[in-house]
C-alpha cells in the first residue's frame, strides 16, 4: 500500500452518532449539577454554613451558570463527535475545546465490548468499547450507536475486519447508521 | 511426556519459604521497630529517667513480633497453603489460607519466566520463581522459595512445551550464549560518579524528615520548634555552610555508590540467537530473559555528566509493560558508544538518525505557550504569596521564571524527530538527553490532539500509542502532523 492509496484523514466526512445521545449527555450533566445544587441547598438551609444572602444568591448563580456552560459544551462536543470506518482503520473524533482525533488500525484491535446503561436503554442506544493491546490510553469508546449498529460493528471489527460490512460500504469510508 | 509426569502431581515450595516469609514480614516491620526503639529512648530522655519504658522494651519488641506474625501469618506459613503443578498445557499455582486463589497459566500465554535469588536464597540453594503474561500489571505466578534445580527444571519444561507447540516465544534453551556486556571496576567508577546525587540527597532527606515527623507524632514533640532551636544555636558562617554542603554531598555520593553497587553488582549481559539474558544484583540476584521479538521499543537516557562521558543507560521495553510495573523492562549501563552500537544492532541495524540527515523539530510556539500557561501563572501566584511574607524578596521568583524559560527553550532546540521507512526516533531533553526508537509496526494507534490555540495557529500534538506507553510529540505544524499521522497509519496497516 502506498501513502497515496490512503484517503487523507482530514478530508474524511465523519458520521455523526445518533441524536438521542445528545439528550443523554444533557440529562447526565443536568443530573450531576442538580446534585451539586441540592448539596449546596442542604449546606445552606440545613447546616446553615452561611446566612449571608449575597453569598447564597451568588452560589446559586454560579452553579446555574456552570450548568449552562456544561450543557453548552456538551451540545458542541456532540456536534463535533464523529467516526468513520475506512478499509483498514477506524477514525474517531471527540471534544470541542480540546479536540482529539484517534485512528486505530483494525489489525491492532484486540476485542470489543457493547455496553448499555439505563439511559442508553431508554433511548435505544448502545456504546461500543474498543480495546487495543496493552491499553495505555489507546482504547476508545464509541457512544450513541443504535444497539443493532453496535453489535454489527463489534462483530465486524473482531471477526471480519476489511470485509464489507453487511451491505457494501464504500471502499474507503463505510457508512453506518 | 516423562517430564509431564514429573510435574503433574501437586508440589509444595521449599520449606525455606518459612524463612523468606519471616524475612519479608521483618522487612515490612523494621521501620516500626526502629521507631519504637528511638521513641523509647527519647521518652526516657524527656522524662529524666522517671519513666520505666526501658524495662518495658523487651515486651514492646515481643509485642511487635507477635503482631507481625499474626498480620503476616499467611506469608510466613505459606508452605502449608501453596501448591503448584502442571495439568495439560497449563501450569497451576494454588495459594491462600482463608481466600483460596488458583492461577492457571497456559504455556502459550507465558511471556517471561524469572528466577530471583536473594542472599538467603543463595545460602539455601533456593530462588523465587515468577511467570508473567502480557497485559498483567503484576506477575501472576509467584513462588517465593523453590529449590533452584526445581525452578530451572520447571522453566526449561515450560519453554520446551512452548517450543513443541510452536509458540511465539522461542527462548533459547540450548543455543550458545555469547557474552555482550560485563561491568569492570572502571565502569563502576564512571557510573558512581555520574549518578544523580541530587536525587540521592532528596531520597535521604525525605527518609529522614519522614522519620522525624513519625517520631514527633508519636512523642507529641514539636519537631519544627526543636529544629529551629537547634539551628539558632549554631553560628551561621561561610565555612559552616561549606562544611555542611560538603558533608551532604559526601553522604549523597556514598549513598549513590551503594545504590549502584547493589543494582549493578556482577552485571552480565549475554545474547543468543533469539534473546538477551541478563543477570545482576548483590543481595538479590536477578536473572531475566527477553526474546528479541518481544522488545517493543528501546530508550536510552543520559544526564549531562554521562553525556560528557559517553555513557548512557539503555532500556529495552517489552510487550505490555505498564507505566508503574518494571518487571518487563531491562536496563543496561552502557559505558561506551561502541558497546551501545553493538547492543542496539540486535534491535535495529541502523538507527533512523543514522539514515535521515535532517531531523524535524517542534515549533517555537511550544516555548511561548509553556511560558504563558505554566511559567507566568506560577510566577504570579508564588510572587504574590511571597510578597505578603517577605516583601521585595518576591522578586527572586523572577529568577525561577528565567530558568523555566531557558529550560523550555533548550527543550525546543533539543527536540529532534527522525522518521524512516520502518522506524521513528525521538530525541529530547533539557540538560540531559532521552532518546527512543520505535518500529512503526509496533505502534497500536495514532492520535492528534489540538487546543483552540493550536487549531487557530496550525499546530497539533501527535500521540503515538504503544502497548503500555504513549509518546506525545508536542507542537508539530498541523501539516506535518497530518502527513505523519497518515504515513504512520499506512505503515502500521501495510
Amino acid at each position: 500500500m502506498m501513502l497515496d492509496d490512503l484517503p487523507r484523514h482530514q478530508n474524511l466526512e465523519l458520521l455523526q452518532v445518533m441524536p438521542g445521545y445528545k439528550k443523554i449527555l444533557f440529562i447526565e450533566r443536568t443530573i450531576f449539577w442538580l446534585v451539586l445544587i441540592i448539596a449546596f441547598s442542604i449546606a445552606v438551609f440545613y447546616f446553615h454554613v452561611t446566612k449571608n444572602q449575597w453569598l447564597i444568591m451568588g452560589g446559586y448563580i454560579i452553579l446555574s451558570m456552570l450548568l449552562g456552560v456544561f450543557l453548552f459544551t456538551a451540545g458542541k462536543a456532540f456536534d463535533n463527535m464523529g467516526y468513520a470506518l475506512r478499509k483498514h482503520d477506524l477514525v474517531f473524533r471527540k471534544g470541542w475545546l480540546f479536540e482529539k482525533l484517534h485512528i486505530i488500525p483494525l489489525k491492532k484491535i484486540q476485542h470489543c465490548q457493547v455496553k448499555r446503561g439505563p439511559l442508553e436503554r431508554r433511548y435505544g442506544l448502545a456504546s461500543l468499547k474498543i480495546f487495543t493491546a496493552g491499553g495505555a490510553g489507546a482504547d476508545i469508546t464509541l457512544n450513541g450507536l443504535t444497539q443493532q449498529d453496535a453489535e454489527r460493528l463489534k462483530d465486524w471489527l473482531v471477526i471480519s475486519p476489511g470485509e464489507p460490512i453487511n451491505s457494501t460500504p464504500d471502499e474507503d469510508a463505510a457508512t453506518m447508521g | 511426556m516423562k517430564m509431564q509426569q514429573q510435574w503433574d502431581k501437586p508440589r509444595r515450595p521449599s520449606p525455606v519459604i518459612f524463612l523468606t516469609g519471616f524475612v519479608y514480614a521483618a522487612k515490612e516491620s523494621v521501620g516500626y521497630v526502629i521507631l519504637a526503639i528511638v521513641s523509647t529512648y527519647l521518652r526516657k530522655g524527656n522524662t529524666n529517667g522517671d519513666d520505666n519504658s526501658p524495662e518495658k522494651f523487651p515486651w514492646l519488641i515481643a509485642g511487635l513480633l507477635a503482631a507481625v506474625i499474626i498480620l503476616k501469618f499467611q506469608k510466613i506459613f505459606a508452605w502449608f497453603f501453596t501448591w503448584y503443578w502442571v495439568a495439560g498445557n497449563k501450569v497451576i499455582l494454588k495459594k491462600g489460607m482463608f481466600v483460596k486463589h488458583q492461577v492457571e497459566l497456559p504455556f502459550q500465554k507465558i511471556q517471561t519466566i524469572q528466577i530471583h535469588q536473594t542472599m538467603l536464597h543463595r545460602l539455601t540453594q533456593t530462588c523465587a520463581l515468577t511467570m508473567d503474561t502480557a497485559g498483567s500489571a503484576k506477575a501472576e505466578f509467584v513462588i517465593e522459595a523453590l529449590k533452584i534445580d526445581d525452578a530451572r527444571a520447571l522453566k526449561q519444561f515450560v519453554r520446551s512445551q512452548q517450543q513443541e507447540s510452536h509458540v511465539v516465544v522461542k527462548e533459547t534453551i540450548a543455543t550458545e550464549k555469547q557474552p555482550l556486556l560485563t561491568m569492570r571496576a572502571k565502569d563502576f567508577l564512571k557510573l558512581c560518579i555520574s549518578e544523580n546525587h541530587l536525587k540521592s540527597l532528596a531520597l535521604i532527606a525525605t527518609f529522614v524528615l519522614g522519620k522525624a515527623y513519625d517520631i514527633s507524632q508519636q512523642l507529641g514533640l514539636d519537631s519544627k520548634r526543636y529544629i529551629e532551636e537547634q539551628s539558632s544555636g549554631v553560628a551561621v558562617s561561610f565555612w559552616a555552610i561549606g562544611i555542611l554542603l560538603s558533608m551532604a554531598l559526601g553522604i549523597a555520593i556514598l549513598f549513590s555508590t551503594i545504590r549502584v553497587i547493589i543494582r549493578f553488582y556482577d552485571y552480565r549481559l549475554q545474547h543468543t540467537s533469539t534473546a538477551f539474558e541478563i543477570s545482576w544484583g548483590l543481595f538479590t540476584r536477578h536473572r531475566k530473559t527477553m526474546p528479541y521479538a518481544k522488545v517493543e521499543f528501546i530508550t536510552w537516557v543520559a544526564n549531562w555528566l554521562r553525556q560528557k562521558m559517553d555513557m548512557m543507560v539503555l532500556r529495552l521495553h517489552s510487550l505490555a509493560e505498564s507505566e508503574t510495573e518494571q518487571a518487563l523492562h531491562i536496563q543496561m549501563p552502557v559505558t561506551n558508544k561502541k558497546m551501545f552500537a553493538h547492543i542496539t544492532d540486535t534491535y535495529i541495524p541502523l538507527l533512523p538518525a543514522e539514515i535521515v540527515a535532517t531531523p524535524a523539530g517542534i515549533e517555537k510556539a511550544y516555548v511561548y505557550r509553556k511560558l504563558l500557561m505554566i511559567g507566568l501563572p506560577i510566577t504570579l501566584i508564588a510572587g504574590t504569596l511571597i510578597w505578603f511574607y517577605a516583601g521585595w524578596h518576591a522578586g527572586w521568583v523572577l529568577l525561577w521564571l528565567l530558568y523555566f524559560a531557558a529550560s523550555q527553550y533548550t527543550f525546543y532546540k533539543n527536540y529532534r524527530i527522525w522518521i524512516t521507512e520502518d522506524a521513528i526516533q525521538i530525541s529530547r531533553g533539557i540538560w540531559g538527553s532521552e532518546q527512543v526508537v520505535i518500529y512503526l509496526d509496533k505502534i497500536v494507534s495514532v492520535a492528534l490532539h489540538t487546543s483552540p490555540y493550536q487549531r487557530s495557529n496550525g499546530y497539533a500534538n501527535m500521540v503515538l500509542h504503544l502497548p503500555g506507553k504513549s509518546w506525545v510529540i508536542p507542537y508539530l505544524s498541523k501539516e506535518q502532523a497530518d502527513y505523519w499521522t497518515d504515513y504512520i497509519t499506512m505503515k502500521i496497516e501495510a
